[in-house]
């Protein structure tokens, strides 16, 4: 009777036990399993603290890189010094000697900064590595260190305009650094130019000497790729040096290249002989009055020195006769000339890569009176990249390529349009060598290059008049002219005339003769053959009577004008 | 029975338990090892770069072109230096000496007379002018077209006075080099590498 409950009780308990121990074995048999599986089936599921500081690149935007691989900006890392106020024990004693060892910090003003109730103030960004070992040497409570890139550009100012600079946040605020700011933040590979540092020098140099010699405000010049678009040099005076942008005026930081948009005068007869000649009314040995002035509208239209006789359209284009421009425009006729303009893009900013891209200033409507200017490149403005691209277009055979900063594959295709036919591009490359030989451009002569090219001087336009002493001299020249590769083009902003060059400050006196420096200088270092000028074989390909016919192979015919045109 | 059972059992957890704490220390220690290897990577990256804008802003062209000018005597080449194409130069034999240093200013190995000269300077491969073309050739130029004329012995010798000098033999080179700072010579061969790398990776 008593064996009874206890064997009951005995036999529950035992149950229970059972009961319990087969809850525990399932939860360790699963606790086993999953840590088999964790630790040996999925290897290394478990977060790894290194792997992600492997992954931390040590920059975060990436290079510019020139054509040869020569730098243009980079990023390196510097510490920035920050300091937390309420854990800075004595400010004043902070302050004295921050001040001793950055020596450009005003000591009032850290003083209150250090003392303000602020949690986090910035004490100064990007520190050289010796401020730094400094500052940490003070041992001072309350001030840290934040690792900070800073843009570094170590070609100076060669560059400042086409690359630009960025702000104290490393983005891009102008150039090609505001333009490709996501793709250098993303992508860590170089960003490569056409852009070469040697002719950048070049240019820069001898851009720079003119605008020393004539005292002239500004100045903008480039080497372009006629057969491939690719800016080879672009420089805007003045300049910066990007790594400082701070302080400055519009007009330095204000890209006369592309932003810039100007009457360009005569260089603009190039576009509208080539328009005159497509248009099939008129050919290349007409002639035209040219020593009437021509009366419209309470304007008078003249030539800067009129020859009072007819001239062929070679001697228009090498006299750049005014004249003679607007009676070709008019053959030609309005429509014609306002749908040319807009075929050579001179109705839309170009297609450069930059952020600063004047708009064409055209007029609107396109009445006759605009095309008799536009004809002689005043009453539309555009800027100076319009012209090389547009010029290189009409030279390089008639094939209008985009300009471009950015180099390409090596394979990729180039973009291109023809706008222009060969037959009319043969004919104004003999045109362009005329000028150079014959005509107003002889200071751009470079014995061994066939040189060609047009000049172009435009009076400023100030408010609603134009004045007579603030001009734009600018020529464009290209080499070799018997087999084109490079356009080389300089403008000079207000250049003043000196006693070396008899009181002119025109295009063939100021801009001439410096791209002629310049061709002499990067001819060797584009790889250029030097030829010889008079070789029958160059002769016959580049050659051009005042009449405007070809001449016969081997004769030399090129009869000599006196030289004392402007334009 | 049971008590050896449980020794087995013992005995196998404590060496199971030694090997993982030994393994544990041993990753311990590699991840150590690894961040910090990481961190040198980092910090040589960081150095790279450093050195990189350092090398490009002591190839600053300007700065390049004031030393050039203030230490050597070479002058940027002109068209009409270039009077004979790359084909015209007859190639090196397998086993030619190399090259001295761009820059050095020792002065250049000792020449045979005429050894190099006359086919680069070939006058038949300049390029034909008219009869009233010479007036405005250079005068080296000239001075060749007249050498063509003479016959094949003699013109090794005609040529050899107008072979350009080799810059050290010019007078005034010395004085500036002796009487400014004469430049160390590893250093200039820095400077010539870079102007070869400058001109020579187009």
């Amino acid at each position: 009777m008593t064996d009874a409950p206890l064997s009951v009780a005995l036999e529950r308990s035992r149950n229970r036990l059972m009961a319990t121990a087969a809850v525990v074995a399932l939860a360790f048999t699963a606790i086993s399993v999953k840590l088999v599986s964790a630790t040996l089936m999925h290897n290394g599921a478990e977060p790894r603290q290194t792997a992600a500081e492997a992954e931390e690149t040590p920059i975060d935007r990436a290079d510019i890189i020139d054509r040869n691989g020569n730098l243009l900006a980079t990023s390196l890392a510097t510490a920035s010094l920050h300091a937390d106020p309420k854990i800075v024990l004595d400010a004043k004693d902070a302050a004295t000697k921050l001040a001793s060892v950055l020596p450009d910090l005003d000591y009032k003003e850290l003083l209150e900064k250090l003392s303000s109730d602020k949690r986090f103030i910035w004490i100064k960004r990007n520190l050289t590595p010796r401020q730094q070992y400094q500052v940490h040497r003070l041992g001072l409570p309350g001030l840290y260190f934040e690792r900070e890139d800073r843009r570094f550009y170590p070609a100076g100012n060669l560059t400042s305009h086409v690359v630009g600079y960025t702000g104290i946040d490393n983005n891009g605020l102008a150039g090609l650094e505001q333009h490709f700011d996501k793709r250098l933040r993303n992508n860590p590979q170089p960003l490569q130019l056409t852009l070469d540092l040697r002719l950048q020098h070049i240019l820069r140099k001898e851009i720079a000497a003119a605008v020393t010699e004539f005292r002239a405000s500004g100045a903008a010049g480039m080497i372009y790729d006629v057969r491939t678009g690719e800016v080879l040099a672009m420089v805007s005076l003045p300049d910066f040096d990007p790594q400082n942008p701070t302080g400055l005026d519009q007009d330095t930081l204000f890209n006369r290249a592309t932003l810039g948009v100007f009457e360009m005068g005569s260089t603009f007869k190039i576009f509208n002989t080539t328009m005159s000649l497509e248009s099939g009314k008129v050919r290349v040995t007409d002639t035209f009055d040219a020593a009437h002035p021509i009366k419209i509208g309470g304007f008078t239209i003249n030539d800067y020195h009129n020859l009072h006789r007819a001239l062929s359209v070679a001697e228009i284009f090498q006299h750049s006769s005014n004249l003679g421009s607007v009676h070709m425009a008019l053959t030609a006729g309005v429509p014609t000339q306002r749908a040319f303009m807009q075929k050579m893009g001179f109705m839309r900013p170009t297609a450069v890569e930059l952020p600063e891209k004047g708009w064409p200033l055209v007029p609107n409507p396109w009445r006759e009176i605009n095309a008799m200017t536009i004809s002689y490149g005043h009453g539309i403005s555009v800027s100076p990249l319009h012209v090389v691209a547009a010029a290189a277009g009409v030279i390089n055979g008639g094939i209008f390529h985009p300009p471009t900063l950015i180099k390409r594959e090596p394979n990729a295709e180039i973009p291109g349009e023809r706008v222009v036919s060969p037959q009319t591009s043969e004919i104004m490359r003999r045109l362009f060598r005329l000028v150079v030989a014959e005509g107003t451009a002889k200071g751009a002569a470079v014995p061994g290059y066939v040189v060609g090219g047009k000049t172009g001087t435009a009076d400023k336009q100030k408010g609603r008049h134009y004045v007579k002493d603030a001009r734009m001299s600018s020529f464009v020249g290209v080499f070799p002219m018997h087999d084109p590769k490079y356009i080389v083009y300089v403008l000079v902003d207000e250049p003043k005339a000196t006693a070396k060059t008899y009181g002119f400050a025109t295009g063939g006196w100021v801009a001439a003769p410096t791209a002629g420096r310049i061709i002499k200088q990067v001819g060797p270092l584009l790889g250029v053959q030097p030829v010889d000028e008079n070789a029958p074989d160059i002769r016959a390909v580049v050659d051009i009577n005042l009449n405007g016919t070809i001449p016969a192979r081997g004769s030399s015919t090129v009869a000599s004008v006196p030289n004392y045109v402007r334009n | 029975m049971k008590g050896k059972f449980a020794l087995i059992w013992l005995s196998l957890t404590g060496i199971a338990g030694a090997i993982l704490f030994q393994t544990s220390y041993e990753v311990q220690g590699r991840e150590e090892k690894l961040a910090s290897i990481n961190r040198k990577v980092i910090a040589e990256q960081e150095s790279i770069q450093v050195l990189k804008a350092e090398w490009g802003y002591l190839n600053n062209m300007t700065r390049l072109e004031a030393m050039a000018s203030a230490h050597l005597t070479l002058r940027p080449a002109e068209a009409r230096q270039f009077i004979a194409s790359i084909d015209v130069i007859p190639q090196r034999s397998a086993k030619a000496p190399p090259l001295p240093p761009m820059a050095s200013l020792a002065p250049a190995p000792a020449q045979p007379a005429g050894a190099y000269t006359p086919a680069a300077f070939k006058p038949t491969r300049l390029p034909a002018t008219p009869a009233s073309a010479p007036a405005t050739q250079g005068a080296a130029q000239g001075g060749l077209t007249q050498a063509g004329k003479v016959t094949a012995p003699a013109r090794a010798a005609q040529v050899q006075p107008i072979k350009p000098q080799p810059p050290r033999a010019s007078p005034r080179m010395v004085a500036t080099a002796t009487g400014v700072k004469a430049p160390a010579t590893p250093k200039a061969d820095v400077l010539g590498v870079m102007i070869a790398r400058l001109g020579g990776n187009r």
